[in-house]
């Protein structure tokens, strides 16, 4: 048994569909209350950039955005009276809103034609009293945990108090990160739990957060990320204020075994353990008060035993998923894409799979292509496969059903249950979901085969070989 | 562009000359019987000027598309006629330190092909006058595939000068490996009074592979024409300077040397320094 780690030597292209970092940073700074945002860029970007928001979700708050929409002699001549009428009017036209903070973000090619946004961001703030945050986003520098680090490292600048005196609370960071289309949800649950276990929450970056909130920041003994990738802007800071990182290498809480780990671990640092197993049992009892004598639920573990899977999605999220479904259903994840921007995210995964390989074999693509995902999953003959709905029509391609739970896309977030997948509790959400699954895995596979370019094209070439 | 439109690109160093170069050059040309376009490449369009009674051209193309859109009637109207009746564009580009001049030249070149210009006005003949050195994209627009495929190094005797030379030809270097048709055609030797500069030259010129297609000497002409607003050519054309700029317009037309240059390493250049001017 092993776990096989399948890496993309040797190509230079990669066709995923990757948000880049303006998108990352409109996601953090879209839960910011009170906040506008410019976004300077061609109308392409716009779209996308607009389309990666947060408030597309229960709990969401909403974050007027109005782009610059630059166009050729802006490029040749620059932006930047295009973008200071963008500024004044996000901030003038949403004054309804009192914006307590207005966001500059460039895309790539304002970012390569240069304009000085850090100028007219000064301008603006001199005219309007409100804080005009200008940051250099371009998709091509990373993808959207560089963004959100850009919009946490910039929202602790300017608005945390540098002496404050410690307690032994933490914050939390980087909720959007976690990969799961269901972050708000799952971190309203994640916090409720930390409370549950007496773990102190200092503040929240980013989640309908207040810029009042954050003078306290600096209060916090840690900082707990959500996310495995590396943030360094917002760590190099932390560290200068003094405080610790925490949460890199710890399983997010999918499921009941992850959970189980999660809980026991962050609450025997910074909490009351015994209060977190008081929860632990609770949350079970719950769990089985719903299911007691639920003949579907029986069915439905039924069809998830041994059922081979596909995972494509953050690696976090893939992880702790993956560890979801073979230690709590018995399924077997056996092709996992993880999506990482930082080696810190690939290796945390790799960490967290490792003990899998001891009764699985499973491989683990890196930043796979599509297509490469896609012969791993047909290699692995899998009967499922979960990811995001921008990929959901290559594995139906494929002829394999496909469920979307990952991805910050805005189609990802037609979801309207105010339940989380997270925690104990969060597995009745989840189960309901890989019950729709199990359903179509039943129907649809012929269904899709007769309905399929992408199975028609690779049966052709292969016949062509 | 018709086929039989000769095109030439002059690259060198920022102040090495090229313009002065470019603007005589084009009037011995059309004094040769050969309908000159005169092209600049530079947002400073500065490259005309003394083809036009030593004032800035008043439309430049790219400001011209900011302000009133392009097409092919509207192009006819940044083009302007100078001395002797060359024609005289300008790409112009953004105001300095802001946005991208690379792509402004770019998008100026492309205007002025895709609405054949040459072969409206009847040309045969363009210069492109392009700025400084090849530092990106937008710049190597001239060497690429429709454009010049002939171009010249614009260079004199000092370190910063022969260095840029071989900058460039490592862009054309590059491109002739990706297929491009684009070769260095000679270097015009546009003299700053350095010890042994026509020797100096003709080794650095050896060392890439490259003629030397004129040598002209320095003259208190050029500076003394410009004041009065206009070349040389025109405003001294018996002297012996004039016969330089002649002279090189005959050598370019008869000049069939295409060549791949073999750019060298930075040491190989303050070699020949050493050897020319005893460092």
């Amino acid at each position: 048994m092993s776990m096989n780690i399948v890496t993309r030597e040797g190509k230079s292209y990669e066709d995923m569909w990757e948000p880049g970092c303006f998108a990352g940073a409109i996601l953090a700074a879209g839960t910011v209350e009170n906040s506008v945002i410019a976004l300077h860029a061609p109308s392409g970007c716009s779209i996308w950039g607009t389309h990666y928001r947060a408030d597309p979700i229960t709990t969401g708050i909403y974050t007027p955005i109005l782009s610059t929409g630059i166009h050729e002699p802006e490029v040749i001549h620059g932006g930047t009276k295009k973008l200071g009428e963008t500024v004044r009017d996000v901030i003038k036209r949403n004054k309804w809103l009192h914006p307590k903070v207005c966001w500059i973000f460039t895309a790539d090619a304002t970012s390569m034609v240069g304009d000085d946004i850090d100028a007219v961001a000064r301008e603006v703030e001199g005219e309007t009293g409100v804080d005009v945050i200008a940051l250099d986003t371009p998709a091509f520098s990373g993808g959207y945990n560089l963004g959100a680090n850009l919009v946490y490292a910039a929202l602790i600048d300017r608005f945390a108090d540098k002496d404050v005196k410690k307690d032994n609370s933490i914050n939390i960071i980087g909720p959007v990160l976690s990969g799961s289309r269901n972050w708000s949800q799952d971190f309203l649950e994640i916090r409720d739990l930390l409370e549950a276990a007496d773990v102190k929450i200092n503040t929240v970056l980013t989640y309908r957060t207040n810029v009042e909130d954050l003078k306290d920041f600096a209060k916090a003994k840690a900082n707990y990320y959500l996310t495995s990738e590396s943030l360094p802007n917002v760590e190099q800071i932390s560290d200068k204020l003094g405080m610790e990182t925490f949460g890199k290498d710890l399983i997010l809480p999918f499921g009941i075994t992850n959970t189980e780990e999660w809980y026991l671990k962050i609450a025997e640092k910074f909490g009351d353990v015994e209060k977190a197993k008081k929860r632990l049992r609770e949350d079970m009892h719950f769990l089985k008060t719903k299911l007691n004598q639920d003949y579907n639920a029986t069915w439905h573990f039924h069809d998830m035993f041994g059922k081979r899977g596909a995972l494509l999605g953050r690696a976090p999220f893939v992880s702790s998923l993956a560890r979801c479904l073979f230690y709590d259903y018995n399924a077997r994840p056996v092709v996992l894409g993880i999506l990482a921007e930082t080696q810190q995210a690939i290796d945390s995964a790799k960490a967290s799979l490792d003990e899998m390989s001891e009764n699985l074999d499973f491989d683990v693509l890196i930043n796979p292509s599509y297509f490469e995902f896609g012969l791993a999953m047909e290699k692995a003959k899998v009967h499922f496969s979960v990811g995001q709905s921008v990929d959901r029509w290559l594995s139906e391609g494929m002829d394999i059903s496909n469920t979307p739970l990952g991805g910050l896309y805005f189609q990802s977030h037609f979801n309207f249950v105010p339940w989380p997948y997270a925690g104990v509790r969060g597995m009745l959400n989840l189960m309901t979901e890989f019950s729709y699954l199990m359903d179509r895995v039943k129907i649809e596979p012929g269904y899709l085969k007769a309905q399929s370019y992408l199975r028609a094209f690779l049966d052709r070439e292969k016949k062509e070989a | 562009m018709g086929s039989d439109v000769r095109q030439i690109a002059l690259y060198g160093k920022g102040s090495c000359g090229k313009s002065t170069v470019a603007v005589n050059l084009a009037v011995a040309l059309q004094r040769m019987n050969r309908k000159v376009l005169q092209v600049g490449c530079s947002p400073k369009v500065d490259s005309t000027c003394f083809l036009l009674g030593g004032k800035i051209q008043s439309d430049n193309i790219l400001e011209f598309y900011r302000e009133k859109g392009i097409d092919e009637k509207k192009i006819f109207e940044v083009i302007k006629e100078g001395t002797d009746g060359i024609w005289c564009a300008e790409a112009g580009g953004p105001a300095p330190a802001e946005g991208c001049a690379g792509r402004g030249t770019a998008l100026a070149l492309d205007f002025i092909k895709k609405y054949d210009v040459a072969g409206k006005l009847g040309i045969d003949f363009i210069i492109y006058d392009v700025i400084a050195d090849v530092v990106c994209g937008g710049f190597a627009q001239p060497m690429r595939e429709g454009y010049a495929k002939e171009i010249y190094l614009v260079a004199n005797g000092e370190l910063m000068s022969l260095y840029s030379a071989n900058n460039i030809c490592l862009a054309v270097q590059e491109l002739a490996k990706s297929g491009a048709e684009v070769r260095i055609a000679g270097i015009i030797n546009n003299m700053r009074g350095v010890v042994k500069e026509k020797e100096l030259m003709q080794e650095f010129g050896r060392l890439l592979g490259v003629g030397i297609v004129g040598n002209i000497p320095r003259s208190e002409l050029v500076s003394q024409s410009e004041a009065k607003g206009g070349t040389v050519m025109e405003k001294f054309p018996d002297s012996p300077q004039a016969s330089e700029y002649r002279n090189l317009a005959k050598a370019i037309l008869d000049n069939t040397e295409r060549t791949i240059p073999t750019p060298v390493e930075l040491s190989s250049i303050m070699g020949i320094l050493r050897k020319y001017q005893a460092l």
